[in-house]
């Protein structure tokens, strides 16, 4: 798995409520190969983009306590959000590069000394061998594989794989069977942090990524990203009403594809809760 | 030639504007020599009252008023597209920051105060909880735009589909997290 040292879960707040089905299959794809990972104890959340919006220490001190912990553990951290996994990193690289940044820790109690590794779960499966666990393989099923912003762009400590064209999400599910397709669009933004505030803009950025998966003839879009899968989720019908597309496109954790390739029951996956519903996708994959 | 910014406000520049805006970011705003990478990899550029490579001469020249009443840095939402391909390896969204943030510390009207809102609405449940509560969130924000009634399709649709948890998450040691944001005082809003 990587290191020496454990790994200890942090899911972060939207994984408790409008991302549950991301938990559910993370938890699922981990149970299938035999990986054992406890949730990091008392963790608390990142500030995500308000805490930047509005101060710079905060946005480093908060990430900061949750990194204190799993070094006391002597953990490593893993992630699967993609925004949480961008606090966390930008964070750690903010504590040991800058002094002035790791003293306004240590002044509130926050004993972080460095040290502990931020993992992402796309970086973990990657590593992994996933041939011959494969029970489900997802034959037939074209996927547009997309990161959006946080997870690939990670200026000075850099994201989990290339800023301009990342393959690893293609890689993990190409060893679970699916199709992976070719298409522009992968690392777009779609404006999540904006969809409450300028629903118009956000709406626009939503629609130009499915345009793109749709010429790709994708059947569904993976996202490692809770903000992001809400957000092509809720907006999709309107953007399709606008760009008159023929068919509304699943959006999907890359989890509930992985779980599904190694054997866990869909039921288990959260599926349910999807606004675009993805019983189309099913039925394809004969699930 | 002036850019337009310069010319539209003669005389209203603080030189001295730019170095704070610099320690401030930890970026070398006077490396920018203004090839508009930025601004052509900015999803939110079409938006924007000030394009991002428009803004970093701005802050080079020290229009310092004109910037901090543009809304680019509230609408610029992190994604460092800029920040990975500026080939001066500068962080835009970074000055982003550090331009947004000092218009909030020095008060005022804020250029967008429905996106600080939101914001704020955000590190309240932070603040209370130990963890972000989508649900208050939500809710309280739209309450306080006057919305509710437009935003409740929304919030049902969610319901219907079990994905909002009404009950928050503790956590147990949550006066920790109360202190960090003691610690930024004000900034951090009530
Ligand atoms: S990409 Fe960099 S150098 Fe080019 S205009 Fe933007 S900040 Fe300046
Ligand atoms: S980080 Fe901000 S300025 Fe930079 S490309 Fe994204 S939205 Fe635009």
């Amino acid at each position: 798995m990587g290191g020496e040292k454990p790994l200890a879960l942090y899911p972060g707040c939207s994984l408790q409520s409008t991302g549950a089905a991301y938990l559910a299959s993370v938890h699922e794809t981990l149970r299938a190969l035999g990986l054992r990972v406890n949730e990091l104890p008392d963790w608390n959340c990142c500030g995500a983009s308000s805490a930047h919006f509005v101060d710079p220490e905060l946005a480093v001190l908060l990430p900061a306590r949750n990194l204190a912990i799993a070094e006391d553990l002597g953990a490593d951290v893993l992630t699967a959000c993609a925004a949480c996994h961008h606090r966390l990193v930008q964070a750690e690289h903010e504590l040991s590069t800058s002094e002035a940044m790791a003293r306004a820790a240590a002044k509130q109690d926050v004993a972080y000394h460095g040290g502990v590794r931020v993992r992402h779960l796309l970086s973990v499966l990657d590593e992994t061998d996933l041939s011959g666990r494969i029970c489900r393989p997802l034959k037939g099923l074209r996927v547009a594989c997309y990161y959006g912003c946080l997870l690939v762009r990670i200026p000075r400590s850099g994201g989990i794989d290339d800023s301009e064209n990342p393959d690893i999400m293609e890689r993990v599910l190409r060893a679970c069977g699916a199709e992976v397709a070719d298409w522009q669009g992968k690392t777009w933004c779609c404006g999540a942090s904006l969809a409450a505030t300028a629903p118009e803009l956000a709406g626009d950025l939503v629609q130009r990524i499915l345009v793109q998966a749709h010429r790709a003839g994708a059947d569904c879009i993976a996202t490692a990203c809770p903000l992001c899968q809400l957000n092509l989720d809720l907006l999709q019908s309107a953007a399709a009403e606008r760009s008159g597309f023929d068919r509304l496109l699943p959006v999907v954790f890359f989890t509930q594809l992985t779980a599904l390739a190694l054997g866990a029951s869909p039921r288990r996956l959260g599926f349910g809760k999807h606004l675009v519903a993805v019983r189309p996708m099913m039925e394809a994959l004969a699930v | 030639m002036l850019p337009r910014e310069a010319r539209a406000l003669p005389g209203r520049t603080d030189p001295a504007w730019a170095p704070v805006i610099e320690t401030a970011s930890g970026e070398r705003v006077g490396l920018c020599f203004g090839c508009g990478i930025c601004t052509g990899s900015c999803p939110l550029a079409p938006a924007m009252d000030m394009l991002p490579s428009r803004l970093m001469k701005a802050v080079q020249l020290g229009l310092k008023e004109r910037v901090l009443k543009a809304t680019a840095p509230y609408l610029c939402v992190g994604c460092e597209t800029c920040a990975v391909r500026c080939p001066n390896g500068i962080d835009v969204a970074r000055v982003m920051d550090a331009v947004r943030q000092a218009g909030l510390a020095r008060g005022g009207p804020v250029p967008r105060v429905d996106i600080q809102r939101f914001h704020q609405w955000f590190l309240r449940t932070v603040r209370l909880f130990g963890r972000a509560h989508e649900g208050l969130l939500s809710a309280g924000f739209s309450l306080q735009q006057g919305r509710l009634r437009e935003d409740l399709p929304t919030g049902w649709a969610l319901m219907r589909h079990g994905r909002l948890a009404l009950w928050p998450h503790f956590i147990r040691r949550r006066r920790e997290v109360r202190r960090l944001f003691r610690a930024i005082g004000q900034r951090g809003g009530r």
